[in-house]
This record gives structure tokens, C-alpha cells and sequence, in this order.
């Protein structure tokens, strides 16, 4: 399985110069440590029907296409070959809990449907689906750990099938203040708000950036799926830096 | 070709019943009942599809000990009592309410005084279904919460079969539980696609959907190991396909063309033709333009007559525990030989233009087919086999 | 009377207008910059069945109204002018 594109959105910007800076910075640990920017999140793309779209749907959506467009494949030639699958800890939580202030605030009739539409786990990849063309199977798996590992996993499985020619696989996960109380009991590394999305296939593409070999991954048993995709990100980019 | 994958054993709970059995019962003698919610205080007035008299263990999510009650009744049917110890397992299952903190009281409490009790929060720390269900019984993995809402059961049995098909395991607990909570109530109203009637699946005047609760559980498992256990059972999942619509986070794509994708998928990978379905159980939400879309759907690619049900009057909408409930309610078609009646029809529709089966009807065939769709525009179809 | 019908209706585009602004999050566009007349579904200002239910909803918060049917919903919901009318008409005062 190659990794043919990689897209990553975090507090420090939006594609892999950033990273690499701020890697070669010697920032590594706190890369995803903290709330990205809302002037990083802003683009374009998100007028009109995605205008209403949350923090973790624009932090999916982003880090999706960026890893589209570095992988150079022809969405409108490949769009039903190509397949989706996030893997997120927490989901778009601070939706959820914007849409419990309503039920808290209001009549139980009274209530927004926009918020309510965008409060389930897989509003983010309806967004890449329609905002991107793509037609493939597109699927949301939640864990609080391994979740990335185990997309993966089914991203080779699904390749090796002919199920889709391509898979864009990736984590995010969004911060927010309640979370952080919900897990400080949690293992410190247990969090950070960021997108990342690889392109894999058994293609040659552009580009192959490296073989993706799951399941024996190389990452920490009870790692959170943010965490484990900027990890493998990261291992790529500094690799990079290396050969020239 | 690749390893056909056996279900050996199915564990259902749901409002029509609280196992397999009962569930035949209501469904032979068609018998629903949607009544009042009762799991929370509401002034709102939409009908839902209870279990009733279920009693969930402290603790622990409602959802939760509902997917444990028929993961139960599955692993006995499969000739797995003990559980799945010692064996190469895994376990992926679709949800909604689940994979969110929907604590109101807890909520309320931490926005007043900057905490709140721990019990909830534990709760939902260690409510991570298929992270709850390999603890309990010693799975090694691979395991998965799929959350992919109305399509969330059925997508987790298209991973279960890629994970079986790619030789990661032997067997897998595979399916979908979903508990009625009240912010998805309230959700589902202000979406406006809630009915204040029992719901009409098809029918020409369907006003929406009726919530349900419960759980589906298949035991996916490589046939050659259901058979080196002495399982004998004759009923395959033979096809799974998905696609997505990518057109509207709430409204199906009109023209059917995503899961049109997604059947065509499901039927190439089982090798089977359209002519070949026996039946369809149909993901029939009963509202104005889930049951639009795939009915015309249904009568462009199987002709007008095509034999289709939805057992959502039954069982309401139960979310992520819908498509593996309707998969369960499709394999008992084929082995049974007879389908419900889609209660809650009377006349139909001349924009769908084909009418679902208004009686228990008799069923011949080795092939059936249940769709979802889901919001957000996932659809997703699976195609039953049982041999001779 | 007449002077007084009208001044209302302005002020309930004009909070109409804002509501619209921030509850369908319409960040490019000013509330001043949606013409009273302007067709609001399809064309124009290019709202969608998702934004019909927020809208719905809005009416029950901000003014107490509400659409049941939503036949009734596509008349009313035509421009900002027929849904100020509508409210105008309908408020529970």
C-alpha cells in the first residue's frame, strides 16, 4: 500500500512546509497541543451549502483535499473509485454540546436542525464526499484508541478487495475545554485538535511518499487516532528532510 | 474467490421483541405498538418504538446493554456460549447515540459549576462499543465503532466481511445497537421528519419516522471455521457495497444513483443478478423523500415487481442498530420462507409508482437484499445468501 | 394605522434579515444586502431544505409562530417580505 498524498491542517497552518518547520523547529510535541486557528480555517470552499459547516468538518474537509491534491489524481476522472474513511476519538463534540445549549435554552421544539444535523460523527465526511465529488464507499469509524491504525488496516483491506482504487484515510479530532476536563484523567498525549488525511493506494500516482505496512503498526498500543496519523505524518516529512 | 462468510448466529432486540422468536411473532401476526416515549419526560408528541421492560445494569449506556442482550442470543445460536476466548475475533458494530456524551443533567451541572460527577463520564470513556465489547470478551481485534448514522449497521457488516475476506480473523461479532435518547428525539423533530403517527413506510401519505431502540447482532464467521465448530448454519452475507451520494448532508440524492452504486457493488461481489433477488428490505424510513428516492429506485432497477417491505413500522427507526436489525430480519425471510407484511401501508404512491408487500407473504429464493441510507448521503447495501 | 403597519414590517425585516444572517450562517452576506423582494429557496439567495427546518424554527423561537405544513411553508417562505407579512399577520401579541 503506497502513500501517494498527505494533507494536514493544525495550529501551526496547513500543508507539509509548515509541519516540516515547525518540526525542524523542534516543535513536535506541541504541534497538535493546541486550538488551530479559525484564520486557518478559512477557505473558500466553504460557501454555500458548506457554509454552515462546524470546526471539525472544515478541519476534515481541508486535510482531505490538500491530501487529494497532493496525490494529483483526477477526482473528476476517479471520483467513484475513491473511498473515505476518518477515524476521530471525540467526534464534533463541540457541535454536541452547542446542541445541548439548545435543548438546556430552549423549547424541545425550538431547537436547530443545522446544529443537530452537524452534531453527528459523519457530517465531516459527508462535507469531503460532496465538496470533493467523491462517490466511493464512505465510512466514520470512532475509538478512543487505535481507531487510525485500524482505518488503515481496513483502508489495505479494501484495496486489496478492488473494492476502490483509492482510500483517503485520516484522523481528526477538535479541542475544546470540556473535553479537556471530560479526560484529565486521560494519558497526557490523550489529545490535540488537528486534520490529517493520507491518499493510499496500489497505485503510482505523482508520487509515492512511502509503503504504509498496517496492522504491524509502528505506534504505541493506546494511541489516540489524531495522534497516531500526525505521528505517521511526521515520520514521513522528517524522512523527507532527510534524503535531500 | 474469496472465503464465503457465514453468519452462524443472530441475536435481535428491539420493540417488536426482545430476541429472535418474539420478533417472528409480532412480525407473523403484525403487531406493533408506538406509544409515548417513557425513557424520558417530553412535551413533545412524537410516538417511538420502546423495548419495553428492559432493565440496563447501572453503569453502563442503555445502547450498550442493549448490543450485550443480543450479542447473548447470537453467541448461543452460534455455539459460543462461553464467548469467543482463545479464538482469532473481532468485533465492529455501528451506533449513534453511543459515541456522544447526550447527558443532559451532567451537562447541566458542568456548565454551572465548572464540574460534574464522574459516573457519566466513565460511562461514556468506557461506552466506546466495539472497545466495550472486546474487554468483555477477550477480542484481540481487530475492533471498530462504525458511525456512519442511519447506515452505521450494515456499513459494520461490510467491514466485518473485508476483515474476514482479508484472513485479519476467523469470526467477528458484527452488527448495530442504538438506545432512544432524548436529544436525538428532539433532533429528529426540529428536522421536521418525525411523524406524529405511527409511521406509514411507502404510503402516500407518510408524514416521517418513528424512533426506535435495539440492537442487531450477527456472528460473521469464515465458513470453514463455522464448520470445523459442527456450525451448520445456511445463511451467507454474500455481498456488501457503499457508495456515497456526495450531494446534501440531510437529503437523499434524488435520481437514486448512490445507491444504485451501492447495490450494483454489493451484487458483483456476490455474483448475482437483479432477477435473482427475492426480496428487498428496504431501508423505508417513511419519510417523504427517503422512500421517494428508493422506491423509484427500486421499481427503475428491479422492475414493477419487485418484491419489497420496510420492517420500520415494526420497529421504528433505530439508527445504528437499523441495518444490522433489517439484515437479521432478511436472512429469516430466506430461512423462514415468508416476509412481514410493510405495516403502516394503505395506498400508494404514484410518485414512487410500485407498491411494498401488504400481506405476510411467501417467499422462494436463495437471495435477498436490505438497503440503508444514511444522512449525510452513505448508502449502503447487503446482499443474504442461503444455500441449499 | 396604515403608517404604523408599514413601520412594523420594517422592523421585522430588518430583525428578520439579522436572524437570517446568523442562524443559516450567511458569513458573506450583510442583512442589509437581502433585498426584501428577493426569492430565498433555488435561486436567489440559494437556501435549501435544511435551511427551511432553521427557519421554521426560528419563527417558533423569535415570534412564537408556528408552521405546521410545509405546503403552506413554500408560500410563506417565498421572500423576506411574505414571511415578515406572514409574522406581521400571525404574531401572538
Amino acid at each position: 500500500m503506497n502513500i501517494n498524498g498527505i494533507g494536514i491542517v493544525c495550529n501551526y497552518g496547513r500543508g507539509l512546509a509548515v509541519v516540516k518547520a515547525a518540526l525542524e523547529a523542534g516543535r513536535a510535541p506541541d504541534i497538535l497541543a493546541s486550538r488551530v486557528n479559525n484564520d486557518i480555517l478559512k477557505d473558500k470552499i466553504f460557501s454555500h451549502e458548506a457554509r454552515r459547516s462546524g470546526r471539525f468538518d472544515r478541519l476534515a474537509v481541508l486535510a482531505a483535499l490538500d491530501a487529494l491534491a497532493d496525490s494529483g489524481i483526477n477526482r473528476e476522472v476517479e471520483k467513484n473509485d475513491i473511498g473515505i474513511i476518518l477515524a476521530t476519538a471525540f467526534g464534533p463534540h463541540v457541535t454536541t454540546f452547542r446542541f445541548l445549549d439548545d435543548i438546556l435554552s430552549f423549547k424541545e421544539s425550538d431547537v436547530s436542525p443545522i446544529l443537530f444535523s452537524h452534531s453527528v460523527h459523519n457530517a465531516a465526511v459527508s462535507y469531503v464526499s460532496a465538496l470533493s465529488g467523491i462517490r466511493g464507499p464512505t465510512l466514520t469509524v470512532t475509538r478512543f484508541s487505535r481507531a487510525f491504525e485500524e482505518a488503515l488496516t481496513l483502508a489495505q483491506a479494501w484495496l486489496e478487495q478492488k473494492r476502490t482504487r483509492y482510500v483517503l484515510v485520516g484522523a481528526v479530532d477538535e479541542h475544546s475545554s470540556i473535553m479537556e476536563y471530560i479526560t484529565r484523567f486521560e494519558s497526557a498525549n490523550a489529545f490535540g485538535e488537528g486534520g490529517v488525511f493520507f491518499v493510499v493506494s496500489r497505485e503510482k500516482c505523482a508520487k509515492i511518499y512511502s509503503q504504509a505496512q498496517p496492522p504491524a503498526s509502528p505506534y504505541a498500543e493506546e494511541t489516540e487516532p489524531l495522534q497516531s496519523a500526525f505521528s505517521c505524518a511526521a515520520a514521513i516529512i522528517l524522512k523527507m528532510r532527510q534524503e535531500t | 474467490m474469496p472465503t464465503p462468510v457465514v453468519i452462524s448466529g443472530m441475536g435481535a432486540i428491539c420493540a417488536a421483541g426482545k430476541n429472535v422468536e418474539e420478533i417472528k411473532s409480532a412480525f407473523a401476526q403484525g403487531q406493533r405498538s408506538a406509544q409515548p416515549p417513557t425513557l424520558f419526560p417530553t412535551a413533545l408528541d412524537y410516538p417511538v418504538f420502546e423495548v419495553k421492560a428492559f432493565s440496563c445494569p447501572p453503569g453502563i449506556m442503555r445502547t450498550l446493554a442493549l448490543a450485550f442482550a443480543a450479542a447473548d442470543e447470537a453467541l448461543r445460536e452460534a455455539g459460543l456460549p462461553q464467548g469467543l476466548r482463545g479464538l482469532r475475533a473481532g468485533v465492529c458494530l455501528g451506533t449513534t447515540v453511543a459515541s456522544q456524551l447526550n447527558n443532559e443533567s451532567w451537562y447541566t451541572e458542568y456548565k454551572n459549576s465548572g464540574s460534574a460527577a464522574q459516573g457519566p463520564v466513565d460511562a461514556y470513556l468506557q461506552g466506546n462499543i466495539a472497545e466495550a465489547f472486546a474487554r468483555k470478551f477477550a477480542i484481540p481485534g481487530p475492533a471498530l465503532t462504525v458511525v456512519n448514522a442511519c447506515s452505521s449497521g450494515a456499513d459494520a457488516l461490510g467491514v466485518a466481511l473485508s476483515w474476514l475476506q482479508a484472513g485479519l480473523c476467523d469470526i467477528v461479532i458484527a452488527g448495530g445497537a442504538d438506545e432512544i435518547n432524548h436529544v436525538p428525539y428532539c433532533g429528529f423533530g426540529a428536522l421536521g421528519v418525525a411523524s406524529r403517527q405511527p409511521c406509514r413506510p411507502f404510503d402516500r401519505d407518510r408524514n416521517g419516522l418513528n424512533l426506535g431502540e435495539g440492537a442487531g447482532i450477527l456472528i460473521l464467521e469464515q465458513e470453514r471455521h463455522a464448520r470445523e465448530r459442527g456450525n451448520r448454519s445456511r445463511l451467507y452475507v454474500s455481498g456488501y457495497g457503499a457508495a456515497a451520494d456526495a450531494y446534501h448532508l440531510t437529503a437523499p440524492r434524488p435520481d437514486g444513483s448512490g445507491l444504485e452504486m451501492a447495490v450494483r457493488s454489493a451484487l458483483a461481489q456476490a455474483g448475482v443478478q437483479e432477477a435473482e433477488i427475492a426480496f428487498i428490505n428496504a431501508h423505508g424510513t417513511a419519510t417523504r423523500d427517503n422512500d421517494k428516492a428508493e422506491g423509484r429506485f427500486f421499481a427503475r432497477m428491479f422492475g414493477p415487481d419487485v418484491r419489497f417491505i420496510s420492517t420500520k413500522g415494526f420497529t421504528g427507526h433505530a439508527l445504528g442498530a437499523a441495518g444490522a436489525l433489517e439484515a437479521i430480519f432478511t436472512a429469516l425471510g430466506l430461512k423462514e420462507g415468508w416476509i412481514p407484511a410493510n405495516i403502516g401501508f394503505s395506498r400508494i404512491d404514484e410518485e414512487i409508482g410500485i407498491a411494498p408487500l401488504e400481506a405476510k407473504t411467501k417467499i422462494t429464493g436463495a437471495y435477498a437484499l436490505s438497503t440503508s441510507l444514511a444522512f449525510g448521503g452513505n448508502n449502503a447495501a447487503v446482499i443474504i445468501e442461503q444455500k441449499l | 394605522m396604515a403608517e404604523n403597519k408599514a413601520e412594523k414590517l420594517a422592523e421585522i425585516r430588518k430583525k428578520l434579515k439579522e436572524l437570517l444572517v446568523t442562524s443559516l450562517s450567511l458569513e458573506d452576506i450583510k442583512p442589509e444586502d437581502i433585498k426584501d423582494d428577493e426569492i430565498l429557496f433555488g435561486e436567489g439567495l440559494g437556501l435549501d431544505s435544511l435551511d427551511a427546518v432553521e427557519i421554521v424554527v426560528l419563527l417558533q423561537r423569535n415570534f412564537g409562530l408556528e408552521v405546521k405544513e410545509m405546503s403552506e411553508g413554500k408560500k410563506i417562505f417565498y421572500s423576506v417580505d411574505t414571511l415578515a407579512n406572514y409574522i406581521y399577520e400571525n404574531r401572538k401579541q
